[in-house]
């Protein structure tokens, strides 16, 4: 027999009771409803918890830091501090998994911007090792191994310059008010302070440095730094920590507080951050894990999350189970309708076999019909749960998002319903019909064919 | 030439209730290709269970059926279900046509399980139809139709395949006089025109007429053959076995009680 007519006599043999085969593919169309939609809100609250993760850092980056390791679920501090030189980097420049590492040096400076006066958090890179990590310019252009007094600047610098002759609610803080962005200090010249630490009477050297980009990233981490190159920074920085005048009792001073606080042995041209940039998540974590380990001082946005990960399963194992016990009981209503089918025509069944039908012929029939029954409520159901997804969004959405989106933001939306879910809830349901018709259809199958033509 | 069919010491028991009945007991015969036999006996004579084992409908307790040389009862389902379909067809007293289909869709079935496309086995189903006279029924559900014509629709079902053997299990009991011997006719010309060989179960002795032979049965058993073509007549005098079984009978009692004491 072959699989056309197959289809055909299940599809003519499952219309022949109308009524009882529409209320059985109802339930499958509820069954796959309710998996659909419960998933898609498991899915929708997975996707806007790792969209906000998402808006504060790359969740690729690990970010080595000068310190002891510690453990990012208690806080607790262990092991001995490790120093961050070309040896670490190049060990973990060989770690499996990382796609690029980034040392810089990092040195906070006075600086003046028009007539604003403020503070650069300076982060000295290497132009080549930056332009790998995940950064992109909103405007201007990277910076190129030909800069030495060029910057870049991330989006919210702007902010940290204020008119020191206006009150303070008018310069940083304009709340309610859109706030300024770093877009203003393209091709505008900063003046920093250079001001050495161990002589503070000495008048501060002026630097100029022209800013030629801002980085993307609203509120990312490095949205509050500005970039340089790494020559220009380490200078900058040995201007500042020069010890040269330094006085005898600044000196003792000095050696006193670094024995407290156990930094004493810290080499000066250590580097003060280590950026690595991972394959994905799940190597960030690796990663992580392996250098804290080793004593490193590591951040990784990758280690929260865990947690949520392991939150969000949870909550969709619970909304997928609800839905799912739906679809079991349509099952159970599909085995019922099968198994009534194949009490009233048993005769039809033993005329079959003895015309020359066999018994393979017999089961696929059956099966077919079942599996029909299945992914015909699956396609109305998938059809259905599209619209109710629709209208959850529709309606959640304006309570969520206030009536309207953030600009340049996509509104938020709790129900998602992902290609894969939707072929997903097919092939479920007509793998639902199938099982759900397989005894039946054996039973029907294994009728041996004169008691067969003797039922009446 | 060896025999087409040969049956040999077939015999079926039924439980019914507590009781062991036996339908059908040791029966051996052979049939030639190309036959016209009818079976002959009273209801309960175990005629038709003969039948049903024959065509392969239902396993023998005891004995063998061989069919062109295979052992019927001893064949995988599936092979037997290709056999049915290549070699055999089965016409019952009740029609037994899918009520959903028209003619041509039931007569087109058995060509439908071998696999044949739609249109080409509709044609065949068609050209058959006409043939015998249903020509102005090829779209009418059986229900929609008389007795006399749904068994000629169900004997054009049996026909479609160009079966080798014929079993038709008292084709015309629900028949009048009319469309029974319309049927007969049909019937018989496949005989004698077409070699096909036809095993009839009947308890109208009318229908015999034209048999080859005619093989009367009773309490399971064939009693008497008569060769209707030479005009001879064999008797099976079973009452020796009956008799020696009876000997035998009391003989396991004794044993029995004498586990008991």
């Amino acid at each position: 027999m072959n699989k056309f007519d197959i289809v055909r006599m299940a599809y003519s043999n499952l219309f022949r009771r109308k009524v009882r085969a529409i209320l059985t593919i109802i339930g499958v169309f509820i069954g796959t409803m309710a998996i659909v939609v419960m998933l898609s809100l498991g899915i929708g609250l997975d996707r806007s918890m790792r969209a906000n993760m998402e808006s504060w850092g790359d969740l690729n980056i690990v970010t080595v830091n000068q310190g002891r390791s510690w453990d990012p679920e208690t806080g607790e501090v262990k092991g001995e501090e490790q120093s961050l030189n070309d040896g670490a980097v190049e060990m973990i420049r060989g770690m499996a998994g990382v796609t690029a590492v980034l040392p810089s040096y990092q040195v906070g400076v006075s600086a003046k911007y028009g007539k604003k006066e403020g503070y650069l958090q300076l982060v000295g890179v290497d132009p080549e090792g930056f332009s790998k990590m995940t950064y992109t310019i909103a405007e201007g252009r990277m910076l190129t191994e030909a800069d030495s007094t060029n910057i870049l600047v991330g989006w919210q610098v702007v902010n940290q310059f204020w008119d020191p002759n206006q009150s303070y609610e008018g310069g940083m803080m304009r709340g309610g008010q859109e706030q300024a962005n770093s877009l203003e200090m393209l091709n505008q010249v900063v003046y920093m302070q250079l001001q050495n630490n161990y002589s503070q009477d000495m008048a501060p050297r002026k630097q100029p440095v022209i800013v030629v980009g801002v980085l993307e990233g609203e509120y990312k981490e490095h949205a509050y730094s500005a970039y340089a190159p790494m020559a220009s920074v380490k200078k900058w920085r040995k201007y500042i920590n020069d010890k040269s005048m330094m006085s005898q009792e600044q000196i003792d001073q000095e050696a006193q507080w670094q024995k407290e606080s156990g930094m004493a042995g810290r080499d000066p041209d250590a580097y003060d951050q280590i950026m690595i940039r991972c394959k994905d998540v799940s190597s960030a974590r690796t990663v992580a894990a392996d250098l804290r380990d080793q004593g490193y001082n590591i951040y990784a946005m990758a280690d929260y999350m865990e947690g949520i990960e392991k939150q969000s399963l949870i909550i969709q194992a619970v909304l997928g189970g609800i839905g799912a016990i739906t679809l079991l009981v349509a099952s159970i209503g599909i085995a019922n309708t099968m198994v009534m089918s194949i009490y009233e025509r048993t005769r039809e069944i033993g005329v079959m076999k003895v015309i020359g039908a066999s018994v393979y012929d017999v089961r696929m029939m059956f099966l077919m019909e079942a599996g029909l029954i299945g992914v015909t409520g699956g396609i109305l159901g998938l059809g259905c749960s599209y619209g109710l997804s629709a209208l959850i969004n529709h309606f959640s959405g304006s309570m969520l998002n206030g009536g309207m989106a953030a600009p340049g933001e996509a509104a938020m939306r709790i129900s998602v319903i992902p290609p894969w879910l939707a072929l997903f809830a097919l092939v479920f349901a007509f793998l639902i019909g199938i099982v759900a018709g397989w005894y039946p259809a054996r039973r029907a199958a294994k009728l041996s064919p004169i008691t067969a033509i003797r039922n009446e | 030439m060896a025999p087409l069919i040969e049956i040999k010491g077939l015999t079926r028991k039924y439980r019914l209730g507590h009781e062991i009945i036996t339908a059908v007991k040791e029966v051996d015969l052979s049939i030639d290709a190309g036959e016209f036999i009818c079976i002959l006996g009273p209801s309960g004579s175990g005629k038709s269970t003969l039948l049903h084992m024959v065509a392969g409908l239902e396993k023998p307790t005891k004995g063998d059926i061989f069919v062109k040389g295979v052992c019927i009862n001893k064949i995988k389902e599936s092979d037997m279900a290709l056999f049915r379909r290549r070699y055999m067809a089965f016409i019952f007293q009740a029609y037994n046509l899918v009520p959903t289909f028209s003619s041509v869709e039931n007569v087109a079935m058995p060509l439908m399980f071998d696999g044949m496309p739609k249109s080409r086995r509709e044609k065949q189903a068609k050209a058959l139809l006409t043939q015998i006279g249903l020509g102005q029924r090829l779209k009418n559900k059986p229900t929609e139709m008389s007795g006399g014509q749904q068994q000629r629709v169900s004997i054009a079902r049996a026909l479609i395949n160009n079966p080798k053997i014929l079993y038709a299990d008292e084709p015309t009991g629900n028949l009048d006089t009319r469309n029974t011997k319309e049927i007969m006719d049909i019937l018989i010309e496949r005989v004698r025109e077409k070699g096909v060989t036809l095993v009839m179960v009947t308890h109208n002795e009318e229908l015999t007429e034209q048999a080859d032979r005619i093989i009367y049965m009773r309490d399971g058993q064939i009693n008497k053959i008569l060769n209707q073509q030479t005009g001879e007549v064999t008797v099976f005098d079973h009452t020796v076995k009956d008799e020696e079984a009876q000997a035998e009978g009391p003989g396991q009692n004794d044993e029995r009680r004498g586990e008991r004491i």
